[in-house]
């Protein structure tokens, strides 16, 4: 009776059952959706990774680096690795509960929904419609898309939840739940925008706030997006697969609590290292070394449940899939908190280390954890035979191999990037005073990543064309499973219906009784302990990140002024936000630090008082160009000529250049139609602009731009610039640093002046 | 750079309660998995493999 029915009553009066129809057509679709943007999203990674490695694949102005690296992560992330969750979510919750999904029509919605924020992303990134935030990059417009979406799906979920027949709610749904929870609160506060334009706005936070609230979305974004989410499923589907209950049931549970909590608390480095008092930062310490060890107990607890099905392994593909995939858990999970040690960090930070580390995670753990699901799921769904075994066991070693090749380039690309730019020679001089003399030193590791990423994208079309031949072949006609379950409210049922058993009272048993007496709503809501854990996830969920926003958020207002920093003239904003349109931050960082290496190399080190007008911050993540932040003073300074012919052709003064060339910047109008407009967004967000210089925005950036094109003709450069995009553009590089630069000669000036006074 | 901005900001009494209010549900997360019995750990780990086999598919 127990086993049969682990939900049951006790052994007597038959209990009354009900007919259960799953939703197995929304979990198709989702499955369709998975494969085709993921070999959509793995093939602009590989074009952008073929752009690095030879620029000419700079085809053209929409498919330039710049513009096309949102849109790969973009897909990868929210389009693949996305649509995977929902497949897994909407298979195993409907059955881990018992119940269909709570509405066909939000289901639909959802899918319809997500497909379509997919859609409009592929079309405005390349565009150049682009907030510059990464993983955060989608216009206001899509970004409410999103929220509405992702609250359909909220209201679907919870609604199933409300409606189940099983009172004990499996791990794996607490993992979907902290990352429902988790994934609104992120994307809400880190898209708070003001409009400037139907696809154009300006974040509501500047400089270091905006970068606080940016990584903390970021960083949680790969703890609640490419992590909860695929533990649920791992907690599922392998367990699945090998026919045998997960290894440690309990050791489940403390991995979810300490990665839920640990990770939205002591994740984001930015809060742990800075906000917490002394005596926390020590704990937070603590906390980094605790969450590496329930993620390998994790790992230890998904490989363990494989162990029975060692046997099987030789010729299963899902099987191989998901070992492997956990492996890659266990290895980035452990990268991760090394990442973090600032002495590792400083080395790191800015180059393909970096990229490395998040591809072993996407490719090996979220894309591994996909296609084993996938390859289980197939047989199910379309009620027929893998098509070829053969193929999908290809499928697996291709992705293996892709991604050992593609990482170990990474690595020691990224490590011999940090080495040359820290490099000094004997006269104490930088080794490599010529920055693009370390990018050319990394083009053969660029091409090998190319052969990887070829391999693991070959995989995944054998792996499209396995789904496609398997779901040709099926005879079956396709339908929904039903079931026979213990009807509702036996299995949550009130107090007659579940007498306290004998010998042994549980927790659940007296919490369902005393919930079946008091007859308010709530009670009825937080039915058994699943109610009451959910709530309380939620609370800690939300406190975790309420006790990270508030100081964000706070924070603002104890940024030390500098003086000097004034906004930037119209043009030069025109300028900043083509700077953006062109995704120059996926190259380029603005953001020095203050190490010798770099001070040496760029000019003096960031200060927070810089970035107080910068909505958005474009300090940037990867160095695949030079840091920028100084190019308008000091030795980085160039002629306003060199600047045009460098965008018309980096490689005329700069002849190892990988940068794409922008000929366009040079032929087409600044569109100053928005410019007032958007003078006003800053004024909103508190840029001090007065009235007088909206009104006067356009004529000023005409003079500005008149100018800065008559001094390139003096120059020798080509005449007939003003009002071309290229001189916006130009005044804007020239502007970076200027302020800062003016103040500290103010500075030496007075305290050199002091000295002389008696 | 940032370090000195937060710390600076005098908001660790977020950090600081947050911390508690963190650490009390955790601690009741942890005691009650701890605190499951065999039978009811066993019960819920096998709810992925015991669900009730498929009767007949409704053609839809
Ligand atoms: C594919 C990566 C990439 C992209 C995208 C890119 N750059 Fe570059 N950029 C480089 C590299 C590499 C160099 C160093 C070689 C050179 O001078 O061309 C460089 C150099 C520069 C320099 C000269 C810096 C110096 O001090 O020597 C400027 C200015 C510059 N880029 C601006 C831009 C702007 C503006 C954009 C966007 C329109 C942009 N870059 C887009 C890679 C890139």
């Amino acid at each position: 009776m127990e086993a049969a029915l682990s939900t049951g009553p006790a052994a007597h009066a038959s209990p009354r059952m009900e007919q259960v129809t799953y939703d197995d057509r929304i979990v198709r679709w989702f499955v369709y959706a998975t494969m085709v943007w993921g070999a959509v999203g793995m093939l602009v990674g590989l074009i952008i990774a073929l752009q690095i490695a030879w620029w000419p694949a700079n085809v053209h102005e929409v498919l330039t680096f710049g513009r096309l690296r949102p849109l790969h992560t973009n897909a990868v992330i929210f389009a693949f690795a996305g649509n995977a969750i929902f497949a897994a979510i909407y298979y195993s919750s409907q059955r881990l509960l018992k119940t269909r999904m709570f509405s066909d029509i939000l289901s639909q919605a959802h899918f319809w929904g997500w497909q379509g924020i997919i859609v409009s992303a592929a079309i405005t990134l390349p565009l150049g419609y682009s907030q510059s935030k990464e993983y955060a990059e989608l216009e206001w417009p899509i970004d409410i898309a999103i929220a509405v979406v992702w609250v359909v799906f909220a209201i679907n979920f919870f609604g199933a939840i409300a409606r189940r027949r099983e009172k004990h709610l499996y791990v794996a749904i607490w993992f979907y739940i902290a990352t429902i929870i988790t994934v609104a609160v992120l994307h809400i506060f880190n898209s708070l925008v003001i409009p400037a334009g139907v696809l154009k706005s300006y974040s509501v936070y500047a400089g270091v706030q905006d970068a606080l609230v940016q990584w903390w979305y970021g960083h949680n974004a790969v703890a609640f997006f490419l992590t909860t989410p695929f533990l649920g499923l791992m907690y599922y589907f392998p367990p699945k697969a090998a026919n045998r209950p997960v290894f440690s049931y309990k050791l489940s549970i403390i991995h979810f609590g300490s990665l839920v909590f640990i990770y939205i608390w002591a994740g984001p480095h930015h809060l742990h290292y800075t906000a917490l008092p002394e005596w926390a930062s020590t704990l937070g310490m603590v906390f980094s070394v605790m969450l590496w060890m329930p993620s390998w107990g994790g790992m230890l607890n998904g490989l363990l449940t494989l162990r029975g099905a060692w046997g099987k392994l030789r010729d299963d593909a899902v099987l191989k899939f998901f070992v492997v995939g956990i492996t890659f858990y266990g290895m980035s999970t452990f990268e991760g908190p090394m990442l973090s040690v600032k002495s590792v960090n400083a080395l790191s930070h800015y180059t393909d280390w970096t990229i490395a580390h998040v591809h072993s995670g996407a490719l090996g753990w979220n894309g591994f954890m996909t296609f084993g699901m996938v390859y289980w799921l197939v047989p199910k769904l379309w009620k027929t035979e893998m098509w070829s075994k053969k193929l999908a066991n290809a499928h697996f070693w291709l992705g293996t191999i892709g991604i050992i090749v593609y990482v170990m380039a990474m690595y020691s690309a990224g490590v011999a990037q940090g080495l040359m730019w820290r490099a000094f020679d004997e006269t104490g001089r930088l080794a490599y005073p010529d920055f693009v003399e370390t990018v050319a030193e990394l083009i053969p590791m660029y091409w090998v990543r190319v052969v990887g990423g070829t391999l693991y994208l070959a995989g995944t079309l054998l792996g499209v064309l396995n789904l496609v031949m398997s779901v040709v072949k099926s005879k079956a006609k396709l339908s929904d499973e039903t079931v026979s379950v213990t009807a509702r409210e036996v299995v949550m049922g009130g107090a007659e219906a579940i007498p306290l058993p004998r010998g042994g009272v549980k927790y659940d048993d007296v919490l369902n009784k005393v919930h079946a007496q008091s007859h308010g709503n709530i009670h009825r809501m937080l039915e058994g302990w699943g109610g009451v854990f959910t709530v309380l996830v939620l609370v800690g969920i939300l406190v975790g990140s309420i006790a990270e926003i508030v100081p964000m958020i706070l924070v603002k207002s104890n940024i030390p002024t500098i003086a000097s920093v004034q906004p930037y003239t119209p043009l030069e904003l025109e300028g900043r936000d083509l700077y953006i349109r062109e995704g120059c931050n996926n190259c380029h960082s603005q953001m020095i630090r203050p190490m010798r290496h770099e001070v040496e190399r760029y000019g003096e080190y960031g200060k927070p008082g810089e970035y107080v007008y910068e909505h958005p911050f474009l300090w940037g993540s990867k160095r695949t160009g030079p840091d920028l932040a100084r190019e308008g003073v000091g030795k980085l300074r160039k002629s306003h000529t060199w600047h045009v012919r460098h965008f018309e052709n980096p490689r005329a003064v700069n002849e190892k250049s990988i940068m794409p060339a922008y000929g366009w910047l040079l032929e087409r109008d600044l569109d100053m139609s928005h410019t007032q407009q958007k003078l006003r967004a800053m004024i909103t967000l508190g840029v001090p602009y007065t009235e007088a210089q909206v009104e006067s925005a356009v004529s000023d950036a005409e003079k500005q731009s008149a100018s800065i094109a008559a001094e390139i003709e003096a120059e020798g450069g080509p005449a007939g610039l003003a009002n071309k995009e290229v001189v916006a553009m130009i005044a804007y590089l020239q502007r970076l640093g200027v302020d800062l630069d003016r103040e500290m000669k103010l500075g030496a000036e007075a305290s050199a002046q002091s000295e002389v006074a008696p | 750079m940032m370090r000195d901005v937060m710390q600076n900001a005098g908001l660790e009494i977020f950090a600081e309660v947050g911390l508690l209010i963190f650490f009390g549900v955790f601690l009741a997360l942890m005691v009650r998995a701890l605190m499951m019995r065999r039978g009811e750990v066993e019960e819920v780990s096998q709810l992925p493999l015991q669900e009730p086999e498929p009767q007949h598919g409704e053609v839809r």
